[in-house]
């Protein structure tokens, strides 16, 4: 334990180095200049999205815009998250051409694929070329509003390493290269991988804390504060008091409220003392209050280590495109958030969980409390979300 | 072990589970609200199987490692049903559960914060109500 209390402090300093250096990275001077499509782009509109990038990939003086791969790389990624085709042909080009990002020959096969996927024209002929040494067919932006600078996609040669296994190429560190950049940092996880982590973390939370993960809980416990610092103060004053004194206590106060007459059944006898101690919790451990605003600090920690890993974090002050059509970006996206949140604290508490709480811990546990209420969370969003999609 | 050190161990614990869970739940694409939105109207399975194969693999934990021992229960009262509706309304609105809006503040969503004072004032407003009018026993659901 004192190792821990020792690494307390670095601990401290890590998370708080990362929150500091995220508001660095949020406020780079470099990404506002005054451009036409900025605006539509940071509120998430892929096309606006793929024309800075072209932008950046070439380069726009006259906006203030210097050429800079990195930029046009991000930008592209993020039109390519929102399966806009060409966008995401421009990110397989980046990964062949190691142009503004590592060069990732698995990443382009994939990026290439979701082109393809997508209706992109020269997509699946460069990916029917991969990785035999042709040269694919320049590619030729939709939206031609800035000039941009063709790059050539070059299927990759091979032979460059890797050995051949049943007739095919197989190169393990494009391989390890592919899971950590394009799985791990690179767009969603698919769902073998992000069903397995959130598992294991299930289990293996309740096997370090002995409670069972569930974060309504959290944001419950905080605000019962003054509860936890009550009880705790009951908890250290009866430890601190020997027995003895507290059952002589306990005696004078029941002495003082009923009198002398108490009838003769009711008084302890010598063994008595054992029976009155007081029941200690022994289901679940009650973790002290703090604890939780660390917890939940530390998720929005890790959502931001996520984004930031992956090069698509950006302070923006909308929710994206979809809540967009619905609710906008102004009075009424801060109303329907405000009542939203209202009814998640209010029905989570009322109904004893949440997705966590209910849906993984209990559920997975076939609590009949928990599939009750996440069949109902589950049904009512969906309900609610198709409707919405029908009437708004 | 002293009182102090077990708050370190917890404040430990906590913080690293937090990151993980944060980062997974980001990775996965749930702090999206397009994503959500997917999953909800059943336009992209791949969540909904996400969650699926997350509630198998605890459960398949649980069931070896936690054989014999006692776990909070989770019982069916009044409240079951009618707040996972008014969760589920709330969710499928703001593209956010509890753990979910803290990771929407994560990855740089702003206004996801009127989301998180939402929840704390609907949690604060249900604990007041609660004790006025319904004291059902919901169980032992606290961690």
């Amino acid at each position: 334990m004192k190792l821990l209390k020792k690494f307390k402090i670095p601990v401290l300093v890590i998370v708080a180095m990362m929150v500091s250096g995220g508001l660095a990275v949020a406020q780079q001077p470099g990404s506002t200049p005054t451009v036409p499509w900025l605006a539509a782009a940071n509120k998430g509109d892929a096309e606006s999205q793929y024309i800075m990038g072209n932008a950046y990939a070439s380069g726009m003086p006259a906006l203030g815009i210097q050429k800079d791969p990195k930029q046009a790389f991000q930008w592209y990624m993020k039109a390519a998250k929102q399966k806009h085709a060409n966008a995401q042909y421009e990110v397989a080009a980046s990964f062949i051409l190691g142009d503004g990002v590592g060069k990732n020959l698995n990443a382009a096969r994939i990026w290439l694929k979701r082109a393809a996927d997508n209706g992109h024209p020269d997509a699946g002929e460069v990916l029917a070329g991969f990785p035999a040494p042709t040269a694919a067919p320049a590619k030729t932006p939709k939206a031609a509003k800035p000039p941009v600078q063709k790059r050539q996609v070059v299927a990759p040669a091979t032979g460059d390493g890797g050995i051949e296994v049943a007739g095919i190429r197989v190169d393990p560190m494009s391989m390890i290269d592919a899971v950590v950049n394009v799985q791990i940092f690179g767009p969603y996880w698919p769902w073998w991988l992000g069903g397995t982590a959130l598992g294991l973390i299930t289990v293996s939370f309740w096997l370090a804390v002995k409670t069972t993960l569930g974060v309504s809980s959290s944001f419950d416990r905080i605000i019962n504060w003054r509860e936890d610092r009550d009880l705790a103060k009951v908890a250290a004053v009866m430890e601190e008091t020997p027995t003895g004194v507290l059952e002589s206590a306990m005696m004078a106060a029941t002495m003082e409220q009923f009198g002398d007459d108490i009838p003769d059944d009711v008084m302890l006898d010598e063994g008595g003392a054992a029976t009155m101690s007081m029941p200690m919790s022994s289901t679940s451990v009650r973790v002290p209050w703090p604890a939780h605003v660390t917890f939940l600090v530390a998720t929005a920690v890790g959502g931001f280590l996520s984004a930031f890993a992956s090069g698509s974090f950006d302070v923006q002050m909308t929710m994206g495109s979809t809540f967009e059509r619905y609710f906008g970006n102004g009075v009424l996206m801060w109303a329907v958030l405000l009542v939203g949140g209202f009814l998640i604290g209010f029905g989570t508490r009322m109904g004893g969980g949440c997705t966590s709480g209910h849906g993984l811990s209990g559920c997975s546990r076939l609590q009949p409390g928990s599939l009750l209420g996440t069949a109902s969370f589950f049904g009512t969003a969906i309900a609610v979300s198709l409707a919405m999609e029908m009437f708004l | 072990m002293s009182a102090k050190a077990g708050n370190s161990k917890y404040h430990l614990y906590f913080g690293l589970f937090g990151i993980l869970m944060g980062f997974t739940i980001a990775r996965i694409g749930f702090g999206d609200y397009n994503e959500v939105h997917n999953l909800f109207t059943l336009a992209d399975f791949r969540i909904l199987l996400t969650f699926a194969l997350a509630v198998v693999v605890a459960m398949i934990g649980f069931a070896v490692l936690a054989r014999g021992k006692s776990l909070p229960k989770k019982k069916i009262h009044p409240g079951t049903a009618i707040g996972g509706v008014l969760f589920g309304t709330g969710w499928a609105v703001t593209g956010a559960c509890p753990s979910i809006a803290l990771v929407q503040m994560g990855v740089g969503y702003v206004p996801a914060i009127a989301t998180g004072v939402g929840i704390f004032a609907g949690a604060y407003v249900y604990k007041h109500v609660h004790a006025r009018f319904f004291r059902w026993d919901s169980g032992s659901c606290e961690v």
